[in-house]
């Protein structure tokens, strides 16, 4: 098998799905499947991590995403000097009113793209990551919510460059999905290179669908069907990565209930209301490759980390 | 302790599963013990009950060291020792209740546990019943079931699911049960001494006899043997039982004589065909083997005596099982010290006796008629068979033959015996028993105690040794049936029983006689299963004379295989069905394989018809319909049992 991957792409039933596909796959060439698994990682909720080198469209990616989803969009480059206050705001006396003055950082937007989030120390790390498990932030005692819908799109460099701080496995957890991007293929990389310039493409686009149309979205996603047998095909999974020798500790049942969002999600782009086995082999390796780590630790492939349970038969 | 620091409340249900177990456990021998011991028992089992389910602690140590000196001091008083069975089968009991009462942790509670099997073991050395093994089983599942409960770590199993998984557990064990109980290694003769009061309780005819021996063994229901017939069953008048012979009296006691002094083989000179039949004698403490009269084959481990006794090597302690054949006709030859000793009196004779005697003797013309006329003697004389007769003092024969008239077979046997050896005729006391009912559903006979006998055998020359039952001139419908022994007063006549093919049997009769039949199958096939029958299994196993260590070999081997079938039925335990819809799934994917399309353990009913139905674009329309039927009906939201059908004939179309 030169694939163990079955990726089915099928067109959504939705003309709203597919315009928001079609819309990011004009700027972002050549990379569906990526788009794909962007988009659901979204549609589920979840908060996506985009592990790759520089210059290969991570922060192009996010924002198209943006543009094409119409949520307010900022960017927080990570530093090693960055503090949790230049991300959740800062209280100001202001003179004027004759009392603080709460000045909210920027984190109160509905899409954040942290940029290579393993640069800054582990206190601010921390403090981006507790913002994206509750929604809500607390500054000074005051507990603030964050805007709804509210995503995070982090790019991380490999963990080999110098100067990381690598996000420990607890707060990679909260992500749901982490992906490569790769170089782009050659027909697609020259029609980029050909092609007009990607900021103004991006700058030109036009929102495909506004915040309540998102969140029906969502909702819809959130409601496809899981049958028994699928479930069971779920458990199997998560009993094989536990009693598997090839892995250092299994999937926590988190992992299982995220392999269940994000396959539902995925279905939902293909058109079904119901999930299928494919559906959760495809977002398998997003899902559950930051949350698996070998038994041979050094094997860092996490291709190869997965193959075993790619290859598990269906029940 | 640790069990001190850490509280240990067991739930409520627990205890009384517990308190419940203990019971069961005890009752047996609880019945056995005296009033108060029972009682004391229960106090101490409700009081730590009622502390337990009030989640209190167990009672403080010098409470618990005074109880155990009571009970300690009780059963010293009452047993007069702490060994033997009784004694310590009390002991343990007694024990048990005490172990009860400090019960504070799990240390504790598996230690009550093992004391309950031990003490259902210990019930095996009172009764091996068949309802004592039921009785036994039945405690075993809910000892099991109480443990298993005991042992969830959450606590929170219920009991009937603990009892549930310790059946189960159980009946694992069976097939060990019985390749334990079959193929054990069987050693003739006891493996160990019981305790000498093991046999306290058994009956039967003993090695003397005496006015009244056999009228007490006459009021016991108990089973004394039970006998199986090759062929036809004996007629009742045939169905003597011969047992202990006597040859010596002193007048009032009759006791075997001197020991024989023939050579150790004794050869009977039998003239007839003779019957065959198998006797499953219960232990009675002597060394006889009863047989019909008389036997004349010779049993293994047993001797055959000259006065036809036939006795076993060691006193009969456990139930006993052997073939033997007996004659109705034999040559006519004794040794004449024998006959000699057939003609003592005893020096204090009565006159009266004498010349009785002596009247006969010289009257008669012949031994036979001399014989007539002494039975004549007591058919007309005002006799009367009783189980209760009055007590005989100075000279019994004389004063039951001339004063009370009122006596028991062993009297009028006795008396007769003892009126022809005056006479001049040598003559001898037998005892056995006489009759033995059939049962219907086993075909065998049952004699019980209550039939014992006894009867004489006068030496007629160029006949041999006549057997004469001076009874039946008395009581003749003793020989054809059973006598009842309820208590009687004083003197009163014996009533008969009718045979149970004349009687119009009642329910509870009518259960008796299947409960012997299945008594009588335990015997032979569970209590009875020797080495004998073990030989006789193995040799049908196709292991003929195989020694102990090979019978040990087989076992192990034995063991071995059925514990690995077990594992493997475990290991490889079919998983449920898959559902219908699957079964049809996997049929599609073995045609498809013929077609060389195999589907990959992990390709998904989507992804694999897309490849099939580009592999095989002439059937590309029937796969997508088939794995959309099969989509909707495992992965769809309302999976349609019509939809079932349409797969079935889909897949069927297909070539």
């Amino acid at each position: 098998m030169a694939n163990i991957v079955f990726y089915v792409i099928m067109d959504p039933m939705d003309k709203t799905l597919q315009a928001i596909l079609d819309s990011v796959g004009s700027i972002i060439l050549g990379k569906e499947v990526q788009i794909r698994l962007a988009v659901a990682c979204l549609l589920a909720r979840g908060h996506l991590l985009i592990e790759d080198l520089p210059g290969v469209g991570k922060t192009t990616l996010a924002h198209v995403l943006a543009r094409t989803l119409g949520l307010d969009y900022q960017r927080i480059q990570f530093t090693s000097d960055l503090l949790p206050a230049d991300i959740l705001g800062v209280s100001i006396y202001d003179r004027a009113a004759g009392g603080f003055q709460f000045h909210p950082g920027p984190v109160f937007s509905q899409l954040i793209l942290a940029d290579e989030i393993n640069r800054a120390t582990p206190k601010t790390q921390s403090a981006l990551l507790e913002a994206m498990e509750e929604g809500q932030i607390t500054v000074e005692g005051e507990t603030r919510k964050l805007p709804e819908p509210f995503f995070v799109i982090a790019t991380q460099n490999p963990t080999f460059q110098i100067g990381t701080f690598p996000l420990p496995e607890s707060q990679l957890d909260r992500f749901l999905m982490r992906i490569e991007l790769g170089y782009p293929g050659a027909a697609a990389e020259r029609e980029m290179l050909a092609g007009a310039d990607r900021r103004a493409l991006t700058a030109a686009l036009l929102p495909v669908v506004d915040t309540a149309g998102l969140r029906a979205l969502q909702e819809q996603a959130a409601a496809v069907h899981a049958s028994p047998a699928l479930i069971d095909y779920v458990q199997s999974l998560l009993e094989f990565s536990r009693e598997s020798t090839h892995y250092a500790t299994g999937l926590s049942p988190r992992a299982g209930l995220a392999l269940l969002r994000g396959a539902r999600a995925w279905a939902l782009l293909a058109g079904r209301d119901y999930l299928l086995p494919e559906d959760v082999q495809a977002v398998l390796p997003g899902v559950v490759g930051h949350r698996l780590q070998g038994r041979d630790r050094e094997d860092g492939d996490p291709a190869r980390v997965l193959r075993p349970l790619l290859e598990l038969a269906i029940p | 302790m640790s069990a001190a620091t850490v509280p240990w409340h067991p739930r409520r249900a627990l205890w009384l599963g517990l308190a419940l177990m203990l019971l069961l456990t005890a009752a047996p021998h609880l019945l056995r013990l005296p009033l108060a011991a029972t009682l004391a028992w229960l106090l101490v089992v409700g009081w730590r009950l009622n502390l337990g389910l009030r989640q209190r602690p167990a009672p403080g140590g010098w409470t618990r060291l005074l109880l155990l000196l009571l009970a300690t001091t009780a059963m010293v008083v009452q047993f007069g020792t702490l060994l033997g069975r009784e004694a310590g089968a009390a002991l343990l009991v007694l024990l048990l209740a005490l172990k009860f009462l400090e019960l504070r942790g799990p240390r504790d509670l598996n230690l009550l546990i093992f004391l309950s099997y031990f003490l259902l073991v210990v019930q095996l050395l009172f009764s091996q019943s068949v309802p004592t093994a039921l009785y036994l089983l039945a405690t075993t599942l809910v000892i099991t079931s109480v443990w298993v409960a005991f042992s969830d770590p959450a606590g929170s199993r219920p009991l009937p699911a603990s009892a549930r998984l310790a059946g189960s557990m159980l009946l694992q064990a069976l097939p060990l049960m019985l390749i334990l109980f079959l193929l054990f290694p069987r050693i003739p003769g006891p493996l160990w001494n019981l305790p000498r009061d093991a046999h306290s309780g058994v009956t039967g005819l003993s090695n003397e006899m005496e006015p009244g021996r056999i009228s007490a063994l006459a009021q016991s229901e108990a089973v004394a043997f039970r006998v199986e017939f090759a062929g036809e069953i004996p007629p009742p008048a045939l169905r003597y039982w011969r047992g202990p012979v006597f040859e010596h009296t002193d007048g009032r006691r009759w006791t075997p004589g001197e020991p024989s002094r023939e050579p150790e083989g004794f050869v009977p000179l039998p003239l007839d065909d003779g019957l065959v039949h198998q006797v499953t004698l219960e232990p009675h403490g002597e060394r006889s083997l009863l047989a019909l009269d008389r036997p004349a084959s010779g049993v293994p481990g047993a001797r055959l005596q000259a006065d036809y006794q036939l006795l076993a090597a060691r006193p009969v302690r456990e139930r006993l099982r052997y073939q033997v054949t007996s004659h109705q006709v034999f040559a006519a030859e004794e040794d004449p010290a024998r006959l000699a000793r057939s003609r003592q009196l005893p020096p204090g004779t009565s006159a009266r006796v004498r010349d009785l005697a002596d009247g006969w003797r010289q009257q008669a013309t012949s031994p036979r008629q001399l014989v007539g006329q002494a039975l004549r003697h007591f058919h007309e004389q005002p006799f009367v068979y009783t189980l209760n007769p009055p007590r005989l003092e100075r000279d019994p024969v004389d004063e039951f033959l001339f004063e009370t008239r009122r006596g028991f077979c062993e009297h009028y046997a006795a008396a007769f015996t003892t009126l022809m050896r005056a006479a001049g005729l040598p003559a001898r006391v037998v005892t056995g028993y006489l009759g033995g009912e059939r049962n219907p559903v086993g075909d065998y006979l049952v004699v019980r105690q209550s039939d014992a006998h006894a009867w004489a055998e006068v030496w007629l020359e160029g006949e041999g040794w006549w057997r004469v039952d001076p009874t039946a001139a008395v009581a003749p419908q003793r020989i054809e049936r059973g006598i009842d022994p309820r208590p009687m007063r004083e003197g009163e006549a014996v009533d008969f029983r009718l045979p149970a093919s004349e009687r119009v049997l009642s329910g509870l009769e009518r259960l008796r006689i299947y409960q012997d039949a299945l008594n009588n199958r335990w015997n032979q096939w569970v209590l009875g299963y020797g080495p004998e029958r073990q030989r006789q299994l193995l040799a049908g196993l196709g292991f003929p004379d195989l020694s102990w260590q090979g019978i040990a070999r087989l076992l192990a081997v034995a063991l071995v295989l059925v514990l690995a079938l077990l594992a493997l039925l475990i290991l490889y335990r079919p998983g449920p069905r898959p559902e219908p819809a699957r079964q049809l799934w996997d049929r599609f994917c073995r045609k498809l394989a013929r077609h060389g399309i195999r589907r990959h353990g992990p390709e998904g009913p989507e992804e694999f018809a897309r490849r099939a139905a580009a592999l095989l674009p002439r059937q590309a329309e029937n796969i997508r319909a088939i794995s959309r039927d099969y989509i909707a009906l495992r992965y769809g939201r309302h999976p349609d049992a019509a939809l079932l059908k349409r797969l079935e004939r889909g897949i069927r179309g297909l070539p």
